[in-house]
C-alpha cells in the first residue's frame, strides 16, 4: 500500500521536474535567439540621482549659498534618426534658428574631422565609430520646461539625452567667501580617504543595495565628487551632504526608446545657519573694497561672529569647473593671498591696542592705580631719542599723563613707564589671559597663534637677553608681538564684557549640548573667565570712550561722534620703508556693549585715517542688528 | 550506534549532491567575474569618460574583485561544515535520532520565536540570529525538525486513520508556518504544506481525508491572501500573474530574468561570461536567482544537467524509501525529498516564469549558510536511511 504510494510521488516528482525541463527547452532552444536578440539589443543602466546640498543662511534665515539645477542637452551621434527633422524639433522647442542647432552638430563633426586627421583607415573607422557613439554636449543649461518636454517625447527626440547638473551657487559671490568656503574637485588622495572612510556609502539612501554601491563606484561615478575646500563647506560638509537617490534606466538599442523602471528617490542635506547678518556683511565688504586688510564683528557676550571679511576675496562660483587659468593664477598670487584668511590666518604687529594689555597688566600686578601719573615731555628718557612719544614729531608734549588720558592720546611716554614698572613677564602674562599668544579655538580652519615673545623665546630668536628696550618696545606693542584680528577682536570683548574670554564661531546654535534635566543649555562658547579686579576694565573704557568722544582722542572727529562707540587706534610700524598698518579696535554700545570689532587694513597708514573712518558704517549697521 | 558502519554507501545518492554543491560554488564565483569586466567597459560606452582605465578605478575594481571573492570563499566554508555534518550524520543511527525528534521540532522551534523577538532586521524581515560573522536562519533548519516531527507522530499508521487526528500533524505545520509568516518570510512557508500533504499519503491516511483536508486549506489560505498579505507580497503574486503590468521591480526581475535564461540558449555563454546585464540589476544573483545564471553560462544543456542532478537524488533516495520496510524512515525521506523539490521546482521556475518570486534559496546550490547547512543534513538523513537497508539490521515493520 505505501510502497505503490511512493510511486505515485516519484511519478510525481518526475512530472514537476519535466515541466520544468519543457519550460526550459521552450525558452532556451526554441525561443533563444530572440531572447538572445533581446539582451543584445536593451541596455539597463543605474544613473544616480544626485541630491542637493543643504543650503547656508546668515543668522536670519537669508540663503547665502543654494545649489541649483540646470540640465545640459547630449547628442549621441550613433542613435539619431532624422537628423532635418530633430534639428527642426530642437530649434522649435529651443526657440532658437535652426541654424544655430545645425551650427553645433556641425562642429561636432568638425571634431571627428580633426581627432581622424592623419590617421589610417582603420583608425578613422575606429575613432568614428567611438564618436558615434559616445555623448556629446550640445547646449547647457536649459530650462526645465524644455528638459522634460524631451524626457517626455524621448522618441521625437531619439539620440538627445537630457542630463540634469547640480551646481552650487554662491549668490552674493565673494560675500563672505572665507567663512562660506567652496567646493572643490576631490584629488586622488581625497578620493582615496573618503574611499576608506566609507564616504560614499554614506552619500546613497539607506535603501540602495551593497552591490548597487558596487556597480557605481566602479564606473567611477563618485570620482567627479566635490567637497567642501574651506570654511563652512569644509568643516560641515557631512552635514551638507545629501543622499543620492538612484534610477533605473532601460533603453531599448533597436526602438531607441528608454523608460525608467525604478526610482530610489535622494534626500537633500541639512540646511546650516550661520552667526553672519547678511546686512552687516554687505557693509563690511564694501568698507574693505579695494583694500587688503580684515574686519571682524562679533557678540561680546556670547562670540557669534556677526560679520568676518577679508580682502582680497575671491569669488567661490569661479572655483567650480570649469576653473579659468586667469583665476587659478589669481589664487595662486602669493602676494594677494586671496585664499587666506586674514582674519584668523594673518598674523601682525598691532601698535597702540596693545597698550590697553600694558595698562591691565600694570593696574593688575599694582605697579600703578588708574591716578598714577608720568610727566610725558616727548621722550621717555633724555638720554635716548629713540625711545619717542608720537607727539616728538610734532615738537610736542603731552605733559603730565594719567590712565585715562595716556590712552585717550595713545602717549607712548606714559606707557614706556608702566610697561616698565611692570616688566615683561607681567605685561607677557596678561597679554595670554585676554587670548593672545593662543588660538581662540574659532570653528574655522587655519587659525594662525600669534605670538607674545618672552624671555626664553628672544634668547633662542634673538641670541641676545631680554633688554629694557625690548620691554619698552612690548608696552606699545612693537617688536616680535605677532596678533591675528580675531585676537584683538576677543580681547576688547573681554574688555566689554568685563573679562569673559568667549569663544568665536560662525555656525549658529551647533554643537549646543543641552542638559537633559531641564537646566538651561551650558554656554560653552564661555572660554574663561578673566580674574582682575574691577576698577581696572571700567577705567579703561572710560578710556576707550574718550579716545572716540574727546577732543585730542585719536579716533575723534572722524563721524563717529555721534554713536555710542568706544575704541582704540593703532599705527604698527612695518618698517622704516613700508607704511604702517592701520588698526581701529573698538565696541559698542559704550553703556550695555553688544558686540566689538576689529578693522585692519594693510599699509593702510594711520590708525585714525586708515581704519577708524571706515567705522561709522559698521556701527551704524551693526548697532541696528536685533 | 553501530560499530559496523556498513561500506556499501548508495552513490547515486551521495554523486548528485556533491555535483550540485561544486556547480553552485562555480556559479557563484562566475555570478562575481563578469561583474567588474563588464562594468568597466560599459562606463566607458555610455558615459563617454575615459576613466575606467585611471589608477583609481583600477584599485576599486580590485576591491570589488575581494568583495565578491568572500561570497565564494564563505560558501566553500559552508560546504566544507556541511560535509562534516553529513558525515557526521552517517555514523549514528537514525533511529536513534527519532527519538529526539520532538525535542529538536521545540527547539528549532523555540530559536523561530527567538528571531522574532531579537532577530535582527535585515530586508525588512527578520529571519536570522546573528552567530559572530555568521547568521543563523532557524526556518531553513525547521523544515528538517518539522519533517521529523510529522514522520515521528506518522509513523504508527493508526495516527492517521481518522480525520480527527489530523489535527496533530496539521497543528505540528502550522505553528511553524506562522512563525516564519510572521518574519515574514512568504517563501519559506510555501513548502510546509505539500510536504505535510505527500507525507500524510505516504503514511497511508484515506486519499478522500486527505482530499478533505487541502480543500479546507485552500479556503483558509485564500481567505488569507485577502487580509493577511503584505503588499509587497501580493505584488510578487501578481507579477508571477502579469509580469508585463506589474508595478513594481518584481516583473522587471522575472522578464530580466527570462531574457538571461533563454538567452542562454543550447549550450550557453560559457563560464563567467553571462552578460544579459538582466542578472547585473538582481541583488540575488548569487543567491535566490543563482539558476540564471547556470541556465545563461551553460545554456540548455547545463540547466538540463543540474535537472537531472536533483531528479537522480530525488529518484535514488525515494528508491530507498520505497526499499526500506521501518516506517519513520519511510516518511522522513518522503518528507524530506518533498521540501527539497518543493524548493527546487519553486525556485527554478522563478527564474523562468513559473513560480511566484519568493525568497526560497535552491538546494545544494545558493548561496547561504543555513540553507547548505539543512541541504546537507537532509541529504545526510536520508544516505543514513539508506544505509539501513543492508541485512545485517533488524528490520521493523509496524504496518
Amino acid at each position: 500500500m505505501s510502497q505503490r504510494r511512493i510511486i505515485l510521488l516519484i511519478v510525481l516528482i518526475i512530472g514537476l521536474l519535466g515541466i520544468l525541463e519543457v519550460r526550459l527547452f521552450s525558452l532556451q532552444m526554441i525561443s533563444g535567439s530572440y531572447y538572445r536578440e533581446q539582451a543584445q539589443k536593451r541596455t539597463t543602466r543605474i544613473e544616480l540621482i544626485p541630491a542637493l546640498r543643504g543650503k547656508i543662511r546668515d543668522r536670519h534665515g537669508r540663503p547665502l549659498v543654494q545649489d541649483t539645477i540646470s540640465f545640459d542637452l547630449y547628442l549621441v551621434p550613433r542613435e539619431v534618426d532624422d537628423r532635418v527633422k530633430l534639428v527642426k524639433d530642437l530649434s522649435l522647442l529651443l526657440k532658437t534658428e535652426p541654424a544655430k542647432v545645425e551650427s553645433e552638430l556641425l562642429t561636432l563633426d568638425l571634431k571627428l574631422k580633426t581627432l581622424a586627421e592623419n590617421k589610417t583607415p582603420s583608425q578613422i573607422k575606429k575613432i568614428t565609430r567611438e564618436h558615434q557613439r559616445q555623448i556629446h554636449k550640445i547646449f547647457s543649461n536649459i530650462s526645465f520646461e524644455v528638459a522634460s518636454e524631451i524626457e517626455s517625447a524621448s522618441d521625437r527626440f531619439s539620440g538627445i539625452i537630457v542630463k540634469e547638473k547640480k551646481q552650487r551657487r554662491y549668490l552674493y559671490q565673494d560675500l563672505a567667501c572665507h567663512t562660506v568656503g567652496y567646493m572643490k574637485q576631490m584629488n586622488e588622495t581625497e578620493y582615496r580617504d573618503a574611499l576608506a572612510a566609507d564616504y560614499f556609502r554614506k552619500g546613497l539612501v539607506d535603501s540602495i543595495d551593497e552591490s548597487l554601491y558596487h556597480i557605481l563606484l566602479e564606473r567611477g561615478e563618485f570620482m567627479d565628487d566635490q567637497i567642501g575646500g574651506i570654511g563652512v563647506e569644509k568643516i560641515c560638509n557631512d552635514l551638507l551632504n545629501g543622499r543620492h537617490g538612484l534610477k533605473l534606466i532601460e533603453r531599448d538599442l533597436v526602438k531607441k526608446q528608454q523608460r525608467e523602471l525604478n526610482r530610489i528617490a535622494p534626500e537633500p542635506g541639512a540646511d546650516i545657519f550661520l552667526t553672519i547678518d547678511l546686512t552687516l556683511q554687505k557693509a563690511v565688504e564694501d568698507a574693505l573694497k579695494n583694500k587688503t586688510g580684515s574686519i571682524v564683528v562679533m557678540d561680546v557676550n556670547n562670540g557669534e561672529i556677526l560679520a568676518l571679511a577679508s580682502h582680497p576675496a575671491f569669488d567661490p562660483n569661479k572655483l567650480q569647473r570649469p576653473v579659468l587659468q586667469e583665476t587659478v593664477n589669481y589664487m595662486n598670487d602669493l602676494k594677494l593671498a586671496p585664499g587666506l584668511n586674514r582674519v584668523i590666518g594673518g598674523a601682525y604687529p598691532l601698535g597702540s591696542i596693545f597698550k590697553l594689555i600694558t595698562a591691565v597688566a600694570a593696574l593688575e600686578e599694582q605697579k600703578i592705580t588708574t591716578a598714577t601719573s608720568f610727566n610725558c615731555d616727548g621722550y621717555f628718557s633724555r638720554s635716548s631719542k629713540y625711545f619717542k612719544c608720537w607727539v616728538a614729531e610734532y615738537q610736542r608734549e603731552h605733559g603730565m599723563m594719567n590712565l585715562e588720558n595716556g590712552i585717550q592720546h595713545s602717549c607712548n611716554v606714559y606707557f614706556f613707564n608702566i610697561g616698565k614698572n611692570t616688566g615683561v613677564d607681567g605685561i607677557g602674562k596678561w597679554a595670554r589671559n585676554f587670548g593672545f599668544g593662543q588660538t581662540s579655538r574659532i570653528d574655522l580652519i587655519g587659525e594662525k597663534e600669534g605670538l607674545v615673545p618672552d624671555q626664553p623665546y628672544h634668547l633662542g630668536r634673538h641670541k641676545k637677553k631680554w633688554y629694557l628696550a625690548d620691554t619698552l618696545n612690548l608696552s606699545i606693542g612693537q617688536g616680535d608681538l605677532m596678533v591675528t584680528p580675531l585676537q584683538v577682536c576677543r580681547m576688547m570683548a573681554a574688555v566689554a564684557n568685563n573679562g569673559s574670554l568667549v569663544r568665536p564661531h560662525v555656525l549658529k546654535n551647533q554643537a549646543q549640548p543641552r542638559s537633559n534635566q531641564g537646566q538651561p543649555p551650558v554656554d560653552n562658547y564661555l572660554e574663561r573667565k578673566i580674574d582682575l579686579l574691577s576698577q581696572s576694565l571700567s577705567a579703561i573704557k572710560k578710556a576707550l570712550y574718550k579716545v572716540v568722544h574727546e577732543s585730542g582722542g585719536t579716533a575723534h572727529g572722524l563721524g563717529l561722534d555721534d554713536l555710542p562707540v568706544a575704541g582704540k587706534t593703532s599705527t604698527a610700524q612695518t618698517g622704516s620703508t613700508t607704511a604702517p598698518h592701520a588698526w581701529f579696535a573698538g565696541f559698542a554700545p559704550y553703556d550695555n556693549p553688544r558686540f566689538a570689532f576689529v578693522i585692519m587694513v594693510e599699509k593702510g597708514g594711520k590708525g585714525s585715517a586708515g581704519a577708524a573712518v571706515l567705522a561709522p558704517e559698521i556701527i551704524t549697521q551693526a548697532l541696528n542688528i536685533k | 550506534m553501530s560499530e559496523t558502519i556498513p561500506v556499501r554507501l548508495n552513490w547515486l545518492l551521495i554523486l548528485p549532491v556533491f555535483l550540485l554543491v561544486l556547480i553552485g560554488v562555480l556559479a557563484i564565483w562566475s555570478a562575481g567575474a563578469p561583474f567588474t569586466q563588464r562594468l568597466i567597459s560599459s562606463s566607458a560606452e555610455t558615459a563617454g569618460e575615459n576613466i575606467g582605465s585611471s589608477p583609481t578605478a583600477i584599485s576599486v575594481a580590485a576591491q570589488i574583485k575581494n568583495f565578491l571573492k568572500i561570497h565564494v570563499f564563505k560558501q566553500l566554508i559552508f560546504a566544507v561544515i556541511g560535509l562534516v555534518v553529513f558525515i557526521f550524520l552517517l555514523r549514528i543511527n537514525y533511529y536513534v535520532i527519532k527519538d529526539y525528534s520532538y525535542l529538536i521540532y521545540l527547539f528549532i522551534l523555540g530559536l523561530l520565536v527567538l528571531v522574532i523577538i531579537i532577530g535582527r532586521v535585515t530586508h525588512g524581515a527578520q529571519r536570522w540570529i546573528p552567530l559572530g560573522p555568521f547568521a543563523l536562519q532557524p526556518s531553513e533548519f525547521m523544515k528538517i525538525a518539522f519533517v521529523m516531527a510529522l514522520a515521528r507522530f506518522m509513523m504508527f499508521k493508526d495516527n492517521v486513520k481518522y480525520m480527527a487526528y489530523f489535527i496533530g500533524p496539521v497543528l505540528l505545520t502550522v505553528i511553524p508556518m506562522g512563525l516564519i509568516f510572521l518574519q515574514p518570510n512568504l517563501g519559506t512557508t510555501l513548502i510546509f504544506l505539500p510536504t505535510l500533504i505527500v507525507m500524510l499519503f505516504v503514511a497511508g491516511a484515506r486519499v478522500k481525508h486527505i482530499l478533505i483536508l487541502i480543500f479546507t486549506l485552500l479556503i483558509l489560505f485564500s481567505s488569507g491572501y485577502f487580509f493577511v498579505l503584505k503588499e509587497y507580497q501580493k505584488d510578487r503574486i501578481k507579477a508571477f500573474v502579469n509580469p508585463t503590468r506589474a508595478p513594481s521591480s518584481e516583473g522587471f526581475q522575472l522578464i530580466q530574468s527570462l531574457v538571461a535564461v533563454g538567452s542562454g540558449g543550447f549550450i550557453g555563454r560559457g563560464w563567467g561570461s553571462g552578460e544579459s546585464g538582466a542578472t547585473l540589476f538582481v541583488p540575488e544573483r548569487h543567491n535566490d536567482f543563482v539558476f540564471t545564471t547556470i541556465s545563461e553560462e551553460w545554456g540548455f544543456l547545463g540547466s538540463s544537467f543540474v535537472l537531472g542532478l536533483y531528479l537522480l537524488f530525488f529518484l535514488s533516495a525515494l528508491g530507498s524509501a520505497y526499499q526500506t520496510r521501518e516506517p519513520f524512515g519511510r516518511l522522513l525521506i518522503s518528507g524530506l525529498v518533498t521540501y527539497l523539490c518543493v524548493q527546487t521546482f519553486i525556485n527554478i521556475g522563478m527564474t523562468i516564469g513559473m513560480a511566484p518570486i519568493t525568497g526560497i534559496p535552491l538546494p545544494f546550490i545558493s548561496y547561504g549558510g543555513s540553507s547548505l547547512l539543512s541541504s546537507f543534513i537532509a541529504a545526510g538523513l536520508i544516505v543514513n536511511v539508506s544505509l539501513k537497508q543492508i541485512p545485517s539490521f533488524a528490520q521493523r515493520d509496524f504496518e
